[in-house]
């Protein structure tokens, strides 16, 4: 077969060790139990912290009285907001202009403002010893009114979350190129409905957790946190606490997912390293699933609107955009940043449409704080567009494929700037739609359910043609929109004096495969086996000074650097090689691991050249000692990668009860380095989709808690997945990579959404509100069946 | 997850247990520990002391000389399944195979299932179809009490549960348990163990009422529920008065209209003559 090139439509077989369906190198570890995740880590003279936390969404701090607590058995310290001169605050670290920022105290002072905001810690020498004195910590609370939802916060009178601030509004955002009410007055075609994007908890199998280890004598840290940004985290830590940043180490071992909350830092790591540096001992702190639910960062939670205008042929013309986004009590690290840019960018989607306002407003509640969530923002934006599309096409009549069909944007306007400004690199989606329409049948499952509705059976075909952006950067891009991190990743590649290799990358695998897809990169490279290659992340004093992984960032931008870094080390190599043989670089030959000088018929090996370059013996003074080389990679542009989702759904019209049937998705992630690990990031992304269209809910109950048993995704709920991609490479980055991880994510909820209201439409269900639960699709076509307004 | 502190004790007969039990009032007994231990790790139960009594024995299962199914206190749920579905009472096979999940199963008993007596459990739906007794032990003596009493009345004396006992003449009847499974956690959001019992049937609900009950109102309608046209309206009307519970992914609401669902189904399933 041919090897894969821009726009070929398809997987290909590859020439060299990218594109190869490499096992993840890092699993057998792993499923053999040794993983050393933090709680794993144990110091000597360890100590274990406990956290005292809001049983009250809103509430006056009366008094907090550690006297009890203090001379528990076991207990070191015990720590309140008093105890602080200056109260830290964790900042926020995406700052919308014109935002108005409140951070997180690292102890509540005065007020708790969300149920499970810390108030009191507890340092004592077990776990169970730090546990039993924290129930010693009495507290004396005054109840306040609390605001849970962001429209009753945004009402007039409606109790504010902080009093120093005239409402409880915080963020605005308005993108689009105007021109709504001009282009929709006197359209052929309009309509209105809402939408809700339920708040979400995202749980990953780690929790978070944090060993703060101070060091008296040398007046140095070093904090192991389970982290996607380690050097992030020690820059957020070392000025949350005012600790210097060249005295502290991050270490973050292997981390059992994270999923967007682990990008962030929150009270308890700067408490833990405050009490570390009291007590001169380390301190450990493992969060309970009980904690995980209330104060690790919820994801989503917008209420929508859309106002669509077309023509009667279904082409859009104009669309207005409505949301309200409640972002919590605080404003956490990109609090401000997920539901408005990430968002509002995104809502046109893989259409054009000629005019289009969006309008964003964030509130604060008291709830936990909302950030980013697998997807973060543009699974929202991906659900509004693609559920438009289908009201739009349901509405006309117009059959929902060929509505798409209609409405794409064309190859010949791609790359385009978006009227919201979302840059699209590339987009053939078209031909992303076909194969996907190709795979689940769609023709033939249309002729079924005309059948099926002559019979009373109720099935239904989704589609969502998704697109988000990936790779975030570059850096001036960022500062525009008031994110304080940089666009670009480093990697640092260094060859051994055997012939082997160390990659050392600042983004961080959290469950993604890097020590296995970076190897294949740097091994197409050096032209070496990747066994020969191993990957370190996760260490702030020994990886160059890198930005981390998220917004499926790592293989764009982090491959993009290794990529590059090590072309660089295998060009030293092939002169230094050429310089040994006295040959000239251009005349040199390859044969595998041995380099050949035709002319002299002579040959070195690889390793003998790696040799040579960590001796110095014989170097000449271009190349210089040593063999390795540094890059930090800045993309010029974030990629744009797209898909088609397909989802067939069978409903129960007696009990509401949804079967998900079958789910088909087509991928775009432009050059696929492993096409296993690909599919498995699909898998994952889907799974927690799927999670959100049928069953997850994170709504605070009406005392303010989160409840802990919400339905996840397990593997028996599941489909078996249909996966496939198409290859469109991107021009943005050496690889020709566009992220994936959050794909699944994103395209599920809208896929799955419209194909149970494609199976009830029939009967006068217009929207149906996720999480899909069979009481809600019940209640549905009971209003729908009683001739109301579901 | 930490629990708070209590003593822990594993007596060797039910005398000791009991006067351990006796002698203080916070002290609570273990069985399998699949609802004590998630308790008292979130905290929202606490016991001065846990009474483990594993080093009793009690983990035979049997037929007894009257061909009653003999279940004592710390047979597994598995065991318990695995045994049925050799030698009869079929139902019981049945909940082992819908019940929570193999790792609970394992370490969980049929009779710790029953007192505990979950909302959301499995083994009580079952085991008030089958006219299930428990065997009581107190410190004045032992004796045996219907499972349903237990469960609508309750037991005010420390008391420890021996085992529980199942009647023969089930043993062959037909029998089955029908399950709504909860999609976050595996719980029933409703469900029914039925027996047929001679000219009717037997009906132990789970998972949509407040706690699992024997749908007595149902029974004595059922060969009238059978015969009508409108099944659904007649159930409905035969579970008025019964408190149902629910959540947020299944409302109390729904849950009921899913339990009145697999009644019919169950109605229809069987064909009962109307009673003289």
């Amino acid at each position: 077969m041919k090897p894969e090139t821009a726009y070929s439509g398809e997987l290909a077989e590859p020439e060299g060790w990218v594109g190869k369906a490499l096992p993840r190198r890092e699993d057998d570890r792993l499923l053999e139990g040794a993983g050393r995740y933090v709680d794993d880590i144990s110091l000597s003279g360890q100590l274990y912290a406990a956290f005292v936390r809001s049983p009250h969404a809103h509430a006056t701090l009366r008094n907090v009285d550690c006297s009890q607590a203090s001379r528990a058995a076991g207990a070191s310290l015990c720590l309140t907001a008093e105890d602080f001169k200056e109260l830290h605050e964790v900042a926020p670290n995406w700052v919308l202009p014109r935002s108005t920022p409140r951070g997180r105290p690292i102890l509540a002072k005065g007020k708790v403002r969300y149920v499970g905001e810390p108030v009191a810690l507890v340092v004592a020498s077990s776990p169970a010893l730090a546990r039993d004195a924290a129930d010693l910590v009495e507290i004396d609370y005054d109840p306040l009114p609390a605001v849970l939802h962001q429209d009753d916060a945004r009402d007039v009178g409606a109790p504010l979350v902080h009093d120093d601030m005239e409402s409880n509004l915080a963020a605005t955002f308005a993108p689009g190129n105007g021109g709504f009410e001009e282009a929709a007055t006197g359209a052929p075609f309009r309509t209105q409905f809402s939408l809700r994007n339920q708040r979400l908890v995202p749980f990953s199998i780690e929790g978070r957790a944090v060993n703060a280890d101070y060091d008296p004598v040398t007046d140095r840290m070093t904090l192991y946190i389970g982290h996607q940004i380690p050097h992030m985290a020690r820059r957020m830590v070392a000025s949350t606490i005012g600790f210097p940043e060249h005295r502290l180490r991050v270490i973050s071992p292997d981390v059992g997912g994270g999923f967007g909350p682990k990008m962030h830092v929150y009270q308890e790591e700067a408490v833990c390293a405050l009490a570390s540096i009291r007590l001169g001992r380390p301190v450990k702190w493992t969060e309970r699933r009980s904690e995980n639910v209330c104060n690790t960062t919820h994801g989503r939670d917008h209420a929508m609107h859309v106002d669509v205008a077309a023509d009667l042929d279904g082409q859009l013309l104009a669309m207005r955009v409505e949301s309200r986004a409640n972002i919590g009590a605080y404003m956490s690290s990109m609090g401000s940043g997920i539901p408005t840019v990430n968002v509002g960018l995104f809502v046109m989607g893989v259409y054009d449409i000629p005019n289009v306002e969006v309008d964003i407003r964030c509130f604060y509640t008291n709830t936990p704080p909302v950030d980013a969530y697998r997807g973060a923002g543009r699974p929202e934006a991906s659900y509004l567009i693609e559920r438009t599309i289908d009201r739009v096409a349901l509405e006309l009549g117009i059959d929902q494929a060929e509505m798409r069909r209609r409405n794409f944007l064309t190859e010949n306007q791609i790359p385009r700037r978006q009227p919201t400004g979302a840059m699209i690199d590339t987009g053939r989606y078209h031909h992303t739609l076909e194969e996907a329409l190709k795979r689940s049948d769609y023709e033939a499952f249309r002729a079924e359910q005309k059948a099926a509705r002559q019979t009373g059976s109720l099935i239904g075909i989704g589609i969502a043609n998704y697109t988000e952006s990936c790779g975030i950067g570059p850096g001036q891009v960022q500062k525009l929109v008031g994110f304080d991190r940089g666009g670009y990743e480093s990697a640092r590649v260094r060859m051994t004096s055997d012939g082997g290799a160390v990659v050392f990358s600042g983004s961080h695998s959290h469950g993604q495969g890097h020590k296995t897809t970076y190897a294949q990169i740097a091994a197409d490279e050096l032209g070496i086996s990747p066994d020969r290659i191993d990957v370190i992340q996760g260490d702030t004093e020994s990886v160059p000074q890198g930005v981390g992984t998220f917004n499926s960032r790592s293989v764009a931008v982090g491959g993009s650097a290794v990529k590059v870094a090590a072309g660089r080390v295998a060009d030293r190599i092939h002169r230094l090689a050429a310089h040994l043989l006295q040959a000239k670089p251009e005349k040199l030959e390859r044969d595998g691991d041995v380099f050949k000088a035709p002319a002299s018929n002579t040959s070195v090996t690889f390793a003998e050249v790696c040799h040579a370059a960590w001796t110095g013996h014989n170097v000449p003074p271009d190349l210089g000692v040593g063999l390795e080389e540094t890059e930090f990679y800045h993309p010029t542009s974030m990629s744009a990668p797209y898909g088609a989702h397909i989802a067939q759904v069978e409903i129960d019209r007696e009990t509401g009860e949804l079967a998900l049937t079958r789910y088909v998705a087509v991928d775009d992630c432009g050059k696929v380095i492993n096409p296993l690990l690909a599919r498995g990031q699909v898998h994952g992304g889907l799974a927690q989709g799927i999670g959100q269209a049928l069953w997850e809910d994170g709504m605070p109950q009406a005392d303010g808690s989160t409840v802990l048993d919400t339905p996840l995704p397990r593997f028996d709920m599941l489909p078996r997945f249909e996966t496939s991609h198409t290859v469109t490479e991107s021009w943005t980055n050496p690889l020709g990579a566009k992220g994936l991880g959050e794909a699944g994510a994103i395209g599920a909820p809208p896929a799955i959404v419209n194909a149970a209201i494609d199976a009830l439409w029939h009967l006068g269900v217009r929207e149906l509100e996720m999480p899909l639960t069979p009481a809600s699709v019940l209640d549905a076509i009971e209003h729908a069946d009683a001739g109301g307004e579901p | 997850m930490i629990p708070a502190s209590f003593d822990y004790v594993a007596p060797s007969s039910p005398r000791e247990a009991i006067r351990l039990l006796e002698s203080d009032k916070d002290a609570v007994l273990l069985a399998g520990g699949h609802s004590l231990l998630t308790a008292l790790k979130q905290r929202t139960k606490r016991a001065s002391r846990v009474i483990d009594i594993a080093q009793i024995g009690l983990g035979e299962v049997s037929i007894t000389v009257d061909g009653d199914l003999k279940i004592e206190a710390a047979v597994t749920q598995t065991a318990l399944a695995e045994y049925c579905a050799k030698v009869g009472w079929t139902i019981l096979a049945e909940v082992g195979e819908k019940a929570g999940d193999p790792m609970i199963r394992e370490r969980g008993t049929f009779v710790g299932a029953l007192c505990a007596a979950e909302p959301g459990g499995d083994w009580a739906a079952a085991a008030l179809a089958l006219d299930a007794q428990l065997h009581i032990y107190t410190s004045s003596g032992e004796y045996h009490l219907p499972y349903a009493e237990y469960l609508e009345d309750g037991l005010a004396e420390s008391h420890m549960v021996l085992g529980a006992l199942v009647p023969a003449q089930h043993r062959k009847a037909r029998q089955g348990y029908v399950k709504v499974k909860h999609a976050g956690i595996g719980w029933s959001v409703a469900s029914v163990g039925f027996v047929e019992c001679g000219e009717g049937i037997q009906l132990g609900a789970g998972g949509a009422l407040s706690k699992p009950a024997r749908l007595r109102s149902v029974e004595d309608q059922f060969a009238k529920i059978a015969a009508t046209d409108d099944r659904l309206a007649s159930i409905f009307s035969a579970l008025e008065g019964l408190e149902f519970h629910g959540d947020r992914y299944a409302p109390a609401v729904w849950r009921r209209k899913r339990l009145a669902i697999l009644l019919r189904d169950i109605t229809q399933a069987h064909s009962f003559k109307e009673p003289a």
